[in-house]
């Protein structure tokens, strides 16, 4: 187990590197000059060139890329050109607020999709069943932005009983987190119903029968514990999808995080920061699937990864 | 041995404990606003912006915005009726060569650290201003400040290489151009690497002192309690009204107003003309509409064919309907436009509906005449904005009746900056937001080209108009030279002028003292203050 642990985390240095040379070559072979922007909106040609050369954007991609790397090692995560302060501050402020939002996210959604994809299970056919999965169909089909903005409208604008945007309380938290689990709970729900179903049928549920077990003892303890892996590798999967969807939430619900810097980042061609924010989501991306492999093991005993 | 469901009842709580610990590491909170008091009035007032500035060193900054008008304040100031009034100096000279601007300075200012104002400190300032190794985006608008003269404690004279009539406009402009600092602690404090000048601290000398700036969640301002030197234009003497101003970051249109309607925000500065409606519609919200500085042209590379041909560009202006393309692009909520400029320029813009018209006829008249009866194909770039896309189609199809095919290449600005500079570039669709006459010469001055004059002007007798205008003696003269080169341009056909917009700010009734004013629009807060609503 250690060694595959070890493994695995030196495995993510060569892909992490991979991610900046290939984040890095998109943001500059993208067309788009930071210098106009810094420049401002009355830029003279002789402040574009010295901002070029104040920058190093004139400089070889090569020696870019290398002075980008060489900051990296030595934890200087660079200079944001278009908010004259270092990246690190940024990234400081912002990931904790994506993070609690995608946490928030996920949690809202294995607690509302597991058990309902469960229910539906072992009442197939029934009310039940046909509810949630309606339900899920419908959670799936309406974007987390809409969810969003309605719910900004019922709850913040109409009935007042929370924060319409921002962040900072745990009350500014619940509509985005609502809006992120709803669509990613309907999804969770259809994939544990169907491992449900199929796992229910197995010969070793009906002998836990046979043997006079109690439904609960016989769905939680026996069939839960194979079902819920197939779960558990969509949930992995979704993660790269809840992070993007928290970008856009964060827009949505005017929340400073990763997405409004990113995208503004993006916009105005601020490298420093678009490579950060971009290396920090492939890492988390990396560092859950990662998670999702231990998760196998720790639930399930015949998993070994000698 | 732990079941299956305490294993995921325990993911479950790790879960919880990376949410929470998540939140615990996220920045300070906000500061909450103090309890309200027994008096009338709310202590904050809440305004609401799309986008927030890059930093609040108005020597860096690109586009200063939010509270920048009331932490900084102009040497000079315009009053109501736009009249050129003192403000960090009481009355100003200009020598009979024009050479040299003298500014009589108040002596009560203090700068929000306390320091006295002196004629040496902002002699510093326009020094750092102008200092070509700072690379200041205002530096260019200022380069005449850039050999000040502390004549006594509070004389401040500047000596210019040419007379430069406009400088005393724009020393009234304030905010982010060129309204000083308190230039010691901006050399002590930044803004380089682990300094803190414009990220966690600001100082000026305006009715509200820097408080706090969360990026991209909002900026707040905290009353200046020693400010007694108002403006006899100002409502009021001494310090603002209210406690603190917040200006709040709400990049969604629909969110700005949802938190307006909810009564979380007092203020929407900017309202997109799709939600005006909407707006109209809300109880206790009253919409001010007013002219804006922005306007919308159809720019072109005058260098290359077709467009290289004064026949063609007239065809293209002739042939485009500006009143029917403000009327389904903007819901008639913007001006159709006939000049350079736009309306709030008054007599300094020359409108010429004949040269700007619609006729289709004569366009294809002219296209004949210039060897195109059977038309071209030409690029048009815009910008991701729906509202310029929807243009760009207007002017695809009048374009089309004309028989000229328009490919509409839609890009973002980085990009856009990139293609206007190159030599791929044929047409574009330009939003403007200007001040000042100087726009022209800025991108159709030879001197600019490739960029910012993208549109490749390249042209004597338009150089020589704009250098004469720029080193006039006086504004009337200036004015007259400028109007003599718009003349001159609109027959050479330069550009299309599209529309011109208005501004909608939404403000909720419980709001006393906000004005909108016809030189700094909204952006000062000093006189407004928020009644109490239950």
């Amino acid at each position: 187990m250690h060694v595959y642990v070890t493994r695995r985390l030196l495995l993510m240095i060569p892909v992490a590197l991979a991610v900046t040379l290939l984040v890095f070559l998109m943001l500059h072979l993208a067309p788009g000059d930071p210098a106009y922007f810094l420049a401002g909106p009355r830029a003279t040609p002789e402040l574009i060139r010295q901002i070029r050369t104040q920058y190093g954007l004139d400089l070889p991609l090569h020696q870019q890329y290398w002075m980008f790397l060489s900051g990296l090692l030595r934890g200087d995560m660079g200079w944001s050109m278009t908010r004259h302060q270092p990246v690190s501050g940024l990234v400081r402020d912002a990931v904790p607020i994506t993070l609690e939002l995608a946490a928030a996210g996920t949690l809202i959604a294995v607690a509302m999709g597991i058990p309902l994809g469960i229910a539906a299970a072992v009442r197939a056919g029934s009310w039940i069943d046909q509810g949630v999965m309606v339900l899920a169909v419908t959670g799936i089909s309406i974007p987390a932005f809409w969810t969003g903005i309605m719910m900004m409208y019922l709850f913040g604008v109409y009935w007042g009983i929370l924060p319409t945007s921002g962040h900072g309380t745990l009350a500014h938290l619940v509509m985005p987190a609502m809006a992120q689990g709803a669509i990613n709970a309907a999804l969770l729900s259809r994939v544990t119903r169907s491992s449900m179903l199929e796992v229910i049928s197995q010969d070793y549920i009906r002998t836990a029968r046979a043997k006079g077990l109690t439904e609960r003892v016989v769905i939680y303890k026996h069939a839960l514990k194979n079902a819920i892996m197939p779960t558990i590798t969509v949930l992995g999967m979704q993660v790269g999808y809840i992070l993007g969807g928290a970008l856009v939430l964060e827009v949505v619900f005017a929340r400073p995080g990763m997405g409004r810097l990113l995208v503004m980042g993006i916009y105005q061609r601020d490298y420093a920061v678009v490579q950060m924010m971009l290396l920090v989501l492939a890492l988390g991306v990396m560092g859950a699937n990662f998670a999702v492999d231990l998760i196998y093991a720790y639930l399930n005993p015949k998993i070994r990864f000698n | 041995m732990i079941t299956v469901r305490g294993k995921v009842v325990l993911l479950l709580l790790l879960a919880l404990f990376i949410t929470s610990v998540a939140a615990a590491c996220g920045p300070a909170e906000p500061a909450e606003p103090a309890e309200p008091t027994e008096a009338e009035y709310e202590d904050t007032i809440v305004l609401a912006l799309e986008r927030d500035t890059d930093t609040f060193d108005n020597i860096k900054t690109s586009f200063g915005a939010g509270g920048f008008h009331d932490l900084y304040e102009p040497l000079l100031s315009q009053n109501w009726d736009r009249e050129i009034v003192g403000r960090l100096a009481t009355d100003y000279e200009i020598s009979d060569d024009g050479l040299q601007i003298t500014l009589h300075l108040r002596d009560d200012v203090t700068f929000h650290d306390g320091t006295k104002m002196t004629a040496d400190l902002l002699a510093d300032y326009y020094r750092l201003l102008t200092d070509p190794d700072l690379s200041s985006p205002t530096r260019m608008d200022f380069i005449w400040s850039q050999n000040p003269e502390a004549a006594d404690e509070h004389t401040l004279v500047f000596h210019l290489d040419e007379p430069r009539p406009y400088a005393i406009t724009q020393l009234t402009q304030g905010g982010a151009f060129g309204a000083p600092m308190q230039p010691e602690v901006w050399r002590e404090h930044g803004p380089w690497e682990d300094k803190t000048y414009g990220t966690e601290m600001a100082v000026g000398t305006g009715p509200y002192m820097f408080e706090e700036w969360i990026p991209g969640d909002r900026q707040v301002f905290v009353r200046y309690d020693d400010y007694d030197w108002a403006p006899d234009w100002f409502a009021h003497e001494g310090p603002a009204l209210t406690e603190r101003v917040v200006y709040r970051i709400i990049p969604d249109a629909a969110t700005r107003l949802a938190e307006l309607e909810a009564g979380n925000v007092h203020i929407v500065v900017s309202v997109p003309t799709e939600h005006v409606d909407r707006v109209r519609q809300m109880d206790d919200v009253e919409l001010l509409e007013k002219p804006s500085w922005g306007w919308g042209d159809l720019m072109y590379n005058t260098s290359v064919e077709p467009l290289n041909d004064v026949r063609v560009r007239q065809a293209l202006a002739l042939a485009i309907d500006q009143e029917y393309l403000v009327d389904t692009v903007f819901f008639g909520l913007a001006e159709p436009s006939y000049g350079f400029y736009n309306m709030r320029f008054g007599d300094e813009q020359v409108v010429d509906e004949e040269a700007f018209g619609y006729d289709p006829e004569r366009a294809q008249e002219l296209l004949a005449e210039a060897g195109h009866a059977d038309g071209f194909t030409v690029t048009l770039a815009v910008e991701l904005i729906d509202e310029y896309i929807r243009v760009c189609e207007v002017i695809q199809d009048h374009l089309s009746d004309v028989g000229i095919e328009v490919e509409i290449k839609r890009m973002d600005k980085a990009a856009w900056n990139d293609h206007v500079a190159s030599d791929d570039f044929q047409m574009c669709l330009k939003g403007a937001s200007w001040h000042s006459l100087d726009y022209m010469p800025f991108f159709y001055g030879s001197w600019q080209i490739p960029y910012p004059g993208y549109p490749r002007w390249d042209d004597p007798t338009t150089d020589d108009l704009f250098q004469r205008a720029e080193s006039a003696r006086t504004m009337e003269e200036r004015t007259e030279i400028y109007r003599e080169a718009q003349q001159y341009l609109i027959e050479e056909a330069i550009l299309l002028p599209l529309w011109e917009e208005y501004d909608y700010i939404a403000v909720r009734e419980e709001v006393e003292g906000f004005k909108w004013h016809p030189w700094y629009d909204c952006r000062l807060m000093h006189g407004v203050a928020v009644r109490k609503t239950d």
